[in-house]
């Protein structure tokens, strides 16, 4: 049954489609027994890579994706409306779509029109149950929504807990300290599927307890048959991870106690200092993984011989656009990050050209210096847009306007502008905001105390347990030279363009 | 492929025995796949059998199959479980003594100290079980006790609950759920996601900085999913969560006949009569409760369909109510701490035997229910026999709260305080009546009454900020508080209870 599942799970793999779950679940169980008596995963073999034939040759990986895409296309044009719509806009069909060069032709998907239309991303094709809503910043302020099936979400755990196993990173022996919300996440929750899956027990802290809570529970002993005594693994976000470090120095733990193996970090990019920090003092290596919400598949892992991010080019096609023209720049000059997430691994809502505002350097050689050939991010350069990361969430000037608009010794509507500072002690958030008149020091020290209690992101866990800290100046009217676009979403868009 | 699947299924419940996951999923696909085409769970042929197979369900046949299970159960522990073989071993019981369920009062009884203590030992060593899922819940000395399950537990649990709610009807692929129990470290918000999930159901967790205003706005507001019905058709929600959400929409002027919702289910807290009344009274649907404990969750109670009872599942444990002094079997319609033997395979990491609730019950003295189900059933929940405190959903023991009052150099220190709650027309009120040191001026006590809001372990919850509770803190002279809760020595909690009357919750 096992060498049945294996051989499917391959053949589904080479032929680009989404293997059959409970196949993987069987792989996954034959993995855990094995590392149960202390062998690795799986045989070193080559067949035990089936997802990876492909990688080492650039032509294979080519031919592979242009299958994808062809596929993708065609799946897009017959059951998401708006798709459907947009490509007969544009007079497009999918048989036009043969290369990757065809990309071009495409239409490009905006996060606006997610946000407006989303009930127009979603597949028809039959049988198809939306389950799981994921959610994340949007630009009109309301949150944007995307959504996956049962079916997919049991993939991505089942995918992520061999690649786990396999890795190394997580066993029946191991406990993980999981730091990132299992509600409307995705992230979190795949996480805590994936290391269950390969036997790990998955401490959920999520939003509770304080800094000296999560400090205490990496070195506390447990004795739990069959596990190692302390937590092996960490998951969180890069400020998080800066605080709760902080936090462990001024405790005066040693961190040698500790037992942790790995770090793994999301939501936000790391940066040389965070990275230095946790080599001198957890002694583990950080990994780094990049990815957004609502594309799900398109997400690049850090390579285990450089700082480059490999993105998964089997799951997805990703390309560098110019800011303004939106056309595809060589690779090796700065651009905004588009993605393709390929149907059948992205099914409920595939995206053609989906535009993250993130601001890439993509590397101009195929093939990376572990051997790999994949497309990998060299740098992430900054975004194109006005999204601010708070802890491993966004928000966009509308969700932070709209929040200061009860405040009414503010101009209003509000002139605002938000940036963030990594200090010493943790991720500092810092609003700039005009008031109408000026007030006397007690009104000044009230006014700034109900907005850091009634702004936005004030509830998010980050904020509540001190991992981000918030910090609110008040500037006369007038004062702040480039406020952010608020109230009006085509000044949004227009200054994008600047 | 699928009747292999049900046969086998069938035929491993009727021997006791947990069915294989693998089966039940292929069912639950089945009949996600039936109620996506409009059509019933199973065929209605089917169901009349089903239907007839519980009926046949006779008292005898009940206890029959609970003597089997209690049985394989001692011996199970007694073989892999350390805690349970020394205990037995100290008590001088083996399993052979255990033929009947009359022979359950020889088994130790175990509490929850013994648990927080010692929660290592109540795993079972038996070879090949993986701790996968940790979920916590408050214990008597401040620190949560830590309850650990398998992946494969949790997926059973989840998939027989998908089963369950697909074939009574409101689980589905057009259902829309809005659940208010917060997931992970929590067993319920955990289990009824994975369910849904299985169920095709659509799970909405409203995000913990929204307000009271945004939970009555996503109940009402009209979604276009392709399949799914326009409006939240399910809510989970704790008693004091759904009081406080019922009084916002009434001020807000909501039509509640314009809501979607046709299921409440309330977990977490008991249920008043009032709360009953007024979901009757707006939502025009009957509410739903649900009674278990963290630590001994597979055995859990309903709310009977024909009656005020709740019914336990007596296939999955064996519930007793005990004199709280001499921990004897107390004659049923007397009240007594309710106490819980979680069957084997059902719990198979951490069984339990004899799990003292602390909750105070009345068990129904006719093993026969008026809807005509032989089962224990609960006729009422008369309070606890300890100090633990529910505020909202999460249990307060005297160790955590006085352990966050340390901080007010102004208290009488160590803490003397009581917690109590109240419901009030807005919302659960949790009242903290606590000692202070000397007079202070009134502009001191304002502001250290504040600082003790902020800073108290209760107003790091969520429940708290969105005024669901409202915490109310009353500062008293040094020594007036007559019985304060004990705090600081774990022995004077045990003692105090003792000393405690029966009806002084």
């Amino acid at each position: 049954m096992l060498l049945l599942a294996m051989l499917r799970t391959a053949i589904s793999y080479g032929s680009g489609r989404r293997p059959r779950v409970e196949d993987m679940e069987q792989i996954i169980r034959y993995m855990r027994q094995r590392r149960e008596r202390g062998v690795g995963a799986a045989p070193s073999s080559r067949a035990w890579r089936p997802e990876r034939w492909a990688v080492g040759n650039p032509d294979r990986v080519r031919v592979l994706q242009a299958r994808q895409l062809r596929r993708t296309v065609e799946y897009v044009y017959r059951y998401v409306p708006f798709y459907r719509q947009a490509m007969d806009a544009v007079g497009v069909k999918p048989a036009d779509i043969r290369w990757q060069e065809d990309v071009r032709k495409l239409p490009i998907t905006r996060r606006d029109q997610l946000c407006e239309h989303t009930e127009a991303f979603i597949s028809r094709y039959p049988g198809l149950v939306p389950t799981l809503p994921v959610y994340t910043g949007g630009t009109t302020g309301k949150s944007l929504e995307v959504y996956l099936t049962t079916d997919e979400l049991r993939y991505y755990a089942a995918a992520r807990a061999i690649s786990y196993l396999r890795g190394g990173l997580v066993g029946p022996q191991s406990i993980v300290q999981l730091h990132q919300s299992l509600d409307n996440s995705m992230e979190g929750l795949i996480t805590s599927m994936a290391g269950r899956l390969a036997g790990a027990l998955v401490l959920s802290i999520g939003d509770k307890g304080t800094l000296d809570d999560h400090v205490e529970s990496i070195l506390k002993e447990r004795h739990i048959p069959g596990k190692s005594t302390k937590v092996t693994g960490l998951v969180t976000p890069p400020s998080h991870l800066w605080a709760l470090t902080q936090r462990a120095e001024e405790m005066g733990v040693d961190f040698q106690e500790s037992d942790l193996k790995w770090i793994i970090t999301g939501g936000a990019t790391v940066s040389e200092d965070l990275r230095k920090r946790v080599s001198e003092t957890w002694g583990v290596r950080v990994f780094e993984a990049y990815g957004l919400r609502e594309v799900v598949t398109g997400s690049a892992y850090q390579c285990p011989r450089s700082e480059r991010l490999h993105f998964s080019d089997t799951g997805a096609y990703a390309e560098a656009l110019d800011p303004q023209t939106e056309e595809p720049l060589p690779a090796g000059r700065p651009g905004v990050l588009a993605v393709t997430t390929f149907y059948p691994y992205r099914e409920l809502m595939p995206f053609l050209r989906y535009r993250t505002e993130d601001l890439v350097v993509l590397s101009p050689d195929p093939v990376c210096v572990c051997g790999r050939s994949t497309t990998q991010i060299l740098d992430i350069v900054g975004r194109a847009d006005y999204v601010i990361l708070v802890g491993e969430n966004t928000f966009y000037p509308q969700a932070i306007g709209d929040s200061l608009l009860a405040f009414r010794q503010l101009v209003l509507p509000p002139r605002f502008a938000l940036r963030t500072e990594q200090r010493q002690d943790a991720q500092y958030v810092i609003l700039d905001v005009e008031v109408d008149h000026p007030l006397g020091p007690r009104e000044e020290h009230q006014l700034r105390q109900r907005i850091t209690k009634g702004i936005v992101f004030s509830h998010h866990w980050e904020i509540q347990c001190g991992s981000v800290k918030l910090e609110v100046n008040l500037c006369p009217a007038g004062s702040i030279a480039r406020p952010f676009p608020y109230k009006h979403q085509w000044l949004v868009l227009d200054r994008r363009g600047d | 492929m699928l009747l292999l699947s049900m046969l086998r299924t069938g035929y491993r419940y009727w021997r006791g025995q947990r069915p294989h996951v693998e089966d039940m999923e292929q069912i639950a696909r089945y009949m996600r796949n039936r109620r996506a085409r409009g059509l019933l769970a199973v065929p209605a042929s089917l169901a009349g059998q089903m239907r007839g197979f519980g009926g046949s369900r006779t008292s005898k046949r009940v206890e029959e199959l609970q003597t089997r299970k209690l049985r394989k159960t001692v011996e199970y522990v007694y073989r892999y479980v350390p805690f349970y073989h020394e205990a037995m071993d100290a008590a001088g019981v083996k399993p052979i003594d255990i033929r009947s369920l009359a022979d359950v009062h020889k088994l130790p009884i175990t509490r929850r100290e013994q648990l927080c203590e010692n929660g290592s030992a109540f795993i079972s060593r038996y070879p090949g079980l993986i701790p996968a899922v940790a979920v916590q819940t408050g214990g008597t000395t401040g620190k949560p006790v830590q309850v650990c399950m398998t992946n494969e537990e949790l997926q059973y649990y989840a998939v027989g609950e998908a089963i369950t709610g697909m074939m009574t009807g409101w689980l589905g692929p057009a259902e829309i759920m809005q659940r208010h129990f917060s997931s992970e470290p929590s067993i319920s918000g955990t289990i009824i996601t994975a369910a849904a999930h299985k169920a095709g159901t659509l799970v909405i967790v409203p995000d913990h900085s929204d307000t009271l205003d945004d939970h009555v706005e996503s109940i009402f507001c009209e979604r276009d999913i392709p399949g799914k019905k326009r409006k939240v058709s399910l809510l989970m929600i704790a008693p004091p969560h759904l009081w406080a959400l019922t009084r916002r929409a009434e001020e807000m002027g909501v039509d509640f006949s314009q809501s979607g919702l046709h299921r409440i289910q309330t977990g977490g807290a008991t249920v008043t009569a009032d709360l009953k009344q007024r979901v009757l009274d707006t939502w025009g649907i009957a509410l739903h409760e649900g009674y278990g404990v963290t630590e001994a969750f597979t055995v859990a109670a309903g709310t009977c369909d024909q009656s005020e009872r709740l019914h336990f599942t007596d296939m999955t444990g064996y519930a007793e109510a005990l004199d709280p002094k001499t921990g004897e079997p107390v004659p049923p319609g007397e009240p007594g701490v309710l106490t819980i033997t979680t069957f084997y395979p059902d719990r198979e990491l951490m069984p339990l035997l004899r799990y003292w609730t602390g909750d105070l019950v009345i068990l129904s003295p006719e093993r026969t229910c008026a809807c005509g189900i032989p089962t224990t059933q609960i006729v009422r929940i008369v309070g606890r026999v300890d100090h633990m405190v529910t505020v909202g959903v999460r249990n307060f023991y005297p160790q955590a709260i006085g352990d966050s009052l340390l901080g007010f150099a102004e208290l009488v220190l160590p803490p003397r305080f009581t917690l109590r709650t109240e419901q009030r027309r807005d919302a659960q009120y949790a009242i903290l009546d606590v000692e202070v040191k000397e007079d202070i001026s009134a502009g001191e006590r304002e502001r250290l009454v504040q600082r003790i809001q902020n800073g108290i372990i209760l107003s790091r919850y969520w429940e708290v900020r969105i005024g669901v509770v409202n915490l109310v803190v009353n500062l008293h002279s040094p020594g007036s508080i007559e019985h304060p809760f004990p705090y600081k020595h774990a022995d004077l909690v045990l003692k105090q209870r003792e000393e405690r009357p029966l009806t002084g919750e």
